[in-house]
């Protein structure tokens, strides 16, 4: 039997490369997104290269009344999960009020809506994985972007409570921390050459499941630069700017 | 989004390390996507993975386009065996799609680190051009994006001329988004090689002669001494083999940092040639190799231009006609070794009669030669102004996507329908070559 995963927010670069890789070794998924048709585009490339069935399922992050609605949907077309991946995301370089509301209604709030609702389907099923992209940037907050950070350190920081009520249902809960990813979401501010592909990330993810990891820095270097950073007094962080 | 998308500054470098620019980019995520606008005055060239040696892939006024992610397939029709895909797929993603169904690429240039747009733009040839001419012959189809927002569909029939124009058009008619084309069936992952040796280029035309039940064929040789002796080396996919291969997916070395300028020695690179002919002592050896070996040996070792030393080399390629082609390349190699730059690596091929629709294809019936130096800048560039008289007297002509050097009047002598492709140009694109070899004619 195949195993599924339900994808949400599909059509984000990370989670179409991940989709690329579960669907190679055969999973079936349910790929939810927004734009229709850009969700078709991901999904004829699937399955093409896949064996496994790949459904599409229509959803918008910023409607959370229609979640119940839509993990039934996912439910119905799967029958149970092994995965789940949340890709949702909102970034604003320097934000207004609205666009900082934004952030925090999708980056935040919403995610950790759907995530509650899945949790409780993964605890019936008494298994499952359950992957959010969170970022670096909630670890320790820049001056640059810090009200991107503040969504995903809420967001993270939700995870956390959440991995521990579900664990004991047999639950994994993955934190992903990508770095600076060439996507399209971060595309108004250049690239480093510390940016790397959102294949490399996919890949990760992959890893990081399989071993069943509980929170992932990507790429794993990232690990070290942040326990360092998230050790260093406000004093030093002040004058670093980093 | 904002309305203007991020134009950044990144310094680029075509595969052969010179000449490097630092040049602005711009990202065009879908295939869907509308063209930026341009800024006044603004040109644009699409950028795939830049592999090739030339300023060809580079746009020092303007700014380049990358497509990091039109790398999805549309469509393959198994009964047809064709495939359709966006532009920015690469012939290694195409290879780990096909070969496990039992297909292959119509033809395929010696790296499978290249998008299927640079293919077309370069009108890439390969191994078995003599039997199936170059990657442009097989494509039936494709979507231009130009930069008045209109999106043309072009194949031979419908739009002939712009798609003309558009095979090896150097990515300036507009932005290829996706393109259809047919694939050849592979009967195994394997083929059976025989490497001939022959002792010098009259040698080689009698071993040549024979390539008639051969579907892959290059020549290797040896250009630091005469009488120029070498290895020829065919191959014919096995027809029935044990499958189950799996594609190695990550090169066996890295070069991690430029190697040392006295690397390149003159008596170095000699030793580096006989070297390779010692392992070939047998007259005639045959082998199995799995394809990737076959095609692709350098993408086992990443980087490996970085050998070159920091200033990189320079290929010079050119092709001629079949009664002029063997005397071309000795005088070529002959001039090299009198002024005391020999070359590093000369690798021979047969061009077929087969020409592809390109008005500003490469290829032409008769022989191609590419030959490598370590760029010594002014020397190199001197001695290759010197091939430049030899190759205009043989009627032949010189490669763009090798070439960052090219005068506009080896341009022009090369390519007679270049006034035919200006008309084709997009008004928003450019390069560093076509502005060089164009200038300012409209």
């Amino acid at each position: 039997m195949s195993n599924k995963a339900v994808i949400f927010g599909a059509t984000s670069l990370i989670a179409e490369h991940t989709a690329r890789l579960l669907a190679t070794e055969g999973w079936e998924l349910v790929l939810v997104g927004r734009n229709r048709q850009a969700l078709q585009a991901v999904a004829s490339h699937l399955r093409l290269t896949g064996s496994a069935p790949v459904h599409e399922l229509h959803g918008d992050a910023s409607d959370m009344d229609s979640f119940p609605r839509l993990v039934d949907s996912a439910r119905l077309l799967l029958g149970r999960f092994d995965l789940a991946l949340i890709a949702w995301g909102s970034f604003y370089s320097s934000p207004d009020a609205r666009q900082i509301q934004e952030m925090e209604r999708i980056n935040h709030v919403a995610i950790v809506a759907l995530a509650e609702r899945l949790g409780q389907v993964f605890a019936q099923q008494r298994s499952g994985t359950l992957a959010v992209l969170s970022s670096v940037a909630g670890d320790v907050l820049r001056a640059d972007n810090y009200s991107y950070g503040s969504t995903k350190a809420a967001l993270t920081a939700d995870l956390q409570g959440l991995r521990q009520t579900l664990a004991p249902c047999g639950v994994r809960v993955l934190t992903i921390k990508p770095g600076r990813v060439e996507t399209p979401m971060t595309a108004c501010i250049p690239c480093s050459r510390f940016t790397v592909e959102p294949a490399a990330i996919a890949a990760g993810i992959c890893r990081a499941i399989r071993r069943k990891k509980s929170v992932v820095y990507l790429p794993g270097y990232l690990c070290v630069v942040f326990f360092v950073l998230r050790s260093l007094p406000e004093w030093l962080l002040k004058r670093l700017r980093f | 989004m904002p309305a203007q998308p991020l134009r950044q500054t990144e310094l680029v470098r075509p595969w052969n390390g010179w000449p490097a620019v630092s040049q602005k980019t711009l990202r065009v995520w879908r295939s869907t996507d509308p063209l930026p606008e341009p800024l006044s005055g603004e040109t644009f060239l699409p950028f795939g993975l830049g592999r090739s040696l030339s300023d060809v892939c580079l746009n020092a006024d303007g700014a380049l386009l990358r497509t990091p992610a039109m790398d999805r397939l549309l469509a393959f029709d198994e009964t047809r065996g064709s495939i359709r895909c966006e532009a920015g797929v690469t012939i290694w993603q195409l290879l780990e799609f096909l070969t496990p169904r039992g297909w292959f690429l119509p033809t395929t240039p010696g790296t499978s680190q290249v998008t299927v747009g640079g293919a077309i733009a370069n009108d890439v040839h390969g191994k078995d051009h003599h039997r199936n001419g170059s990657f442009g012959c097989h494509v039936t189809r494709l979507e231009l994006l130009r930069s008045d927002g209109q999106r043309i569909e072009c194949s031979p029939d419908t739009e002939g001329e712009l798609f003309r124009a558009t095979i090896g058009g150097l990515g300036l008619t507009g932005l290829i988004t996706w393109a259809e084309f047919r694939l050849k069936r592979m009967p195994s992952p394997w083929l059976d090689v025989e490497c001939v040796r022959f002792g010098s280029l009259e040698d080689w035309r009698r071993v040549a002669q024979e390539d008639d039940a051969w579907e892959y064929t290059v020549a290797w040789l040896d250009g630091t001494r005469a009488p120029f002796p070498g290895i020829h080396i065919r191959g014919n996919f096995a027809a029935s083999a044990p499958t189950g291969y799996r594609m190695r997916r990550d090169a066996a070395v890295t070069v991690p940092c430029y190697a040392p300028g006295w690397l390149l020695r003159p008596s170095f690179i000699g030793a580096f040639n006989r070297l390779i002919l010692l392992r070939h002592s047998a007259a005639v050896k045959k082998s199995r190799q799995d394809f990737q070996s076959f095609f692709y040996p350098l993408d086992r070792i990443e980087n490996w231009s970085r050998l070159y030393g920091r200033r990189g080399y320079l290929q010079y390629q050119f092709a001629a006609p079949h009664e002029h082609a063997l005397g071309l390349l000795q005088r070529v190699l002959e001039t090299a070794i009198a002024s005391r730059q020999p070359a590093f690596l000369v690798v021979l091929k047969t061009l077929g009669p087969a020409t592809s629709a390109g008005l500003l294809s490469f290829p032409l019936p008769g022989l191609t030669a590419a030959i490598d130096f370590p760029n010594l800048s002014k020397p190199t560039l001197d001695l290759f102004n010197r091939f430049d008289e030899l190759v205009r007297a043989a009627k032949g002509r010189l490669y763009p996507a090798k070439d960052p050097r090219m005068s506009a009047a080896m341009f022009r002598d090369g390519y007679p329908s270049w006034r035919d492709f200006a008309r084709h140009v997009d008004p928003a694109f450019s390069s560093g070559f076509w502005r060089r070899v164009a200038g300012n004619t409209p």
